[in-house]
């Protein structure tokens, strides 16, 4: 590519100290119209921007996690699937965006919601370590077969006292700007033509808390593992 | 009467350069169409948006895709414009006949598809740097490759090579009758209003599926440049009938 943009630059370079030589030249060998400067000049910019477009867009998009191409409906159950049956193996790393651990060695705690009521995995360990880990996944924000999970702002978490809080972000607002080749391409690459957002980046908590803790709170639909 | 006998293809080809030179004026509608296109894709050629409890998100494509849509426009408008009498006219300045000017019109609209592929395709990076100047967002993308840029730019080409023989094909059929301006749009809408009627698929539809549609380049190379042919050879034969000079 770079290669490419190099050759472009060097035409641009040439074109351009054509038109001086013709222009300095005693004996004319090209008659220039207004329409042909246009022309000339147009073009000259056109090639002098694909280097720089080249390098606007160059590894903003390829240093990114590619994602394999699921099926939605197929990618969405695997998500909750894994999530429901305890089996994190099954997820993959860019997907756990959020990761606390708490030590409390309580009997009992009061779990509460801020923001809107979502399901809270829970997974109970085989002891009692005294320990409560806090995780959050996403089953993505993929779009063109990109991860942009990084844009989420993720749920976090307080413990205070006997009370494990859940916050939720703020609605967010993310704005995305992504270059697509044109149809006259896409046509015979086979890339989606319309919109290829294959995930919007849901959040889910996952706890995994000590044997023996009970966990109480109102609102809270508390989805067990394992069990 | 000339005693000079000179061949087709010189004659094509003096009538070539000199339609290069004419029409040329062509050319500044094609950069100010581009311009307007890159314009109206600022915002992006499309977007998606979605939105639920946690995150609303808007992402904002970019591409040429308006880009050669316009420079399409101009292919169609660039071809009927040079079937006009006046145009036509300019060909008296030869030795000529009906054959070796369309065969001109045919190599001038053939350039001008070259050009308007390769800006219309090279355009998208003036989108960008525009862009990023006016808005300073990052873009994402992957770099365009160089077997994705001949692919483009060549798919561009056939494609305004293509909408130039349907608007020369209008463009001649006009000549014949001046009904035709107004007898081509009803066919074209009103097709489309009995197949809405007869509650089945339109037929723009099939012609859709038929060449945009095709992935091989081959085929798509194939069924384009033969349609195209068709449409060239159905002007010609329109063309011929007319009187020399009239």
């Amino acid at each position: 590519m770079i290669i490419l943009g190099t050759l472009l630059l060097v035409t641009a370079i040439l074109i351009i100290l054509v038109i001086v030589i013709s222009l300095n030249s005693k004996r004319k060998f090209v008659t220039v119209k207004i329409t042909h400067w246009l022309l000339i000049i147009y073009v000259g910019v056109l090639l002098l921007s694909f280097p720089f477009a080249s390098l606007l867009t160059n590894d903003s998009m390829t240093s990114r996690e590619k994602v394999g191409d699921l099926e939605e409906d197929q990618d969405w159950t695997r998500f909750y699937t894994a999530l429901g049956e305890g089996k994190l193996e099954q997820l993959k790393s860019w997907q756990l965006i959020n990761e606390k651990s708490y030590d409390y060695s309580n009997q009992s705690l009061k779990v509460e919601i801020t923001g809107p009521v979502s399901p809270v995995y829970v997974e109970r360990k085989d002891r009692d370590d005294g320990k409560i880990e806090a995780l959050v996944y996403t089953n993505g924000l993929i779009v063109s077969g990109y991860d942009f999970s990084d844009k989420l702002v993720p749920i976090n978490f307080r413990l205070e006292n006997d009370t494990f809080s859940v916050l939720h972000p703020e609605h967010q607002s993310i704005n995305l700007s992504i270059v697509r080749n044109e149809f006259t391409i896409n046509q015979f690459t086979g890339q989606q033509a319309i919109n290829d957002v294959s995930r919007v980046g849901n959040m889910e908590v996952y706890l995994k808390v000590p044997k023996s803790l009970q966990l109480n709170g109102t609102n809270v639909d508390f989805q067990y593992v394992k069990e | 009467m000339s005693l000079k006998n000179v061949n087709l293809t010189e004659v094509v080809k003096r009538q070539y350069f000199f339609k290069l030179k004419a029409n040329i004026d062509a050319m500044s509608s094609l950069v100010f169409l581009q311009l307007l296109a890159m314009l109206f894709s600022m915002g992006g050629s499309n977007s998606f948006h979605s939105s639920y409890d946690q995150v609303a998100l808007e992402v904002s494509y970019f591409s040429g895709d308006v880009i050669i849509g316009f420079t399409m426009i101009w292919a169609f408008v660039t071809a009927i414009t040079i079937t006009t009498r006046q145009y036509r006219n300019h060909d008296f300045s030869f030795v000529t006949n009906r054959l070796s000017s369309s065969l001109s019109n045919i190599l001038f609209l053939l350039t001008a598809s070259i050009i308007g592929g390769i800006t219309a395709i090279l355009a998208r990076n003036l989108l960008l740097v525009f862009k990023y100047i006016f808005s300073e967002e990052q873009i994402y993308g992957i770099p365009l490759t160089f077997q994705d840029l001949l692919l483009g730019v060549s798919a561009t080409i056939i494609y305004l090579f293509a909408v130039s023989a349907i608007g020369y094909l209008i463009g001649a059929l006009v000549q014949i009758s001046k009904a035709f301006v107004v007898l081509i749009p009803v066919l074209f809408i009103g097709m489309l209003f009995i197949d809405g009627v007869m509650n089945r698929d339109p037929f723009i539809a099939y012609v859709f599926e038929f060449y945009v549609m095709e992935s091989s380049f081959g085929l798509f190379f194939v069924k384009m440049v033969s349609t195209a042919a068709l449409f060239f050879i159905a002007s010609i034969s329109i063309l011929n009938r007319l009187e020399v000079r009239r």
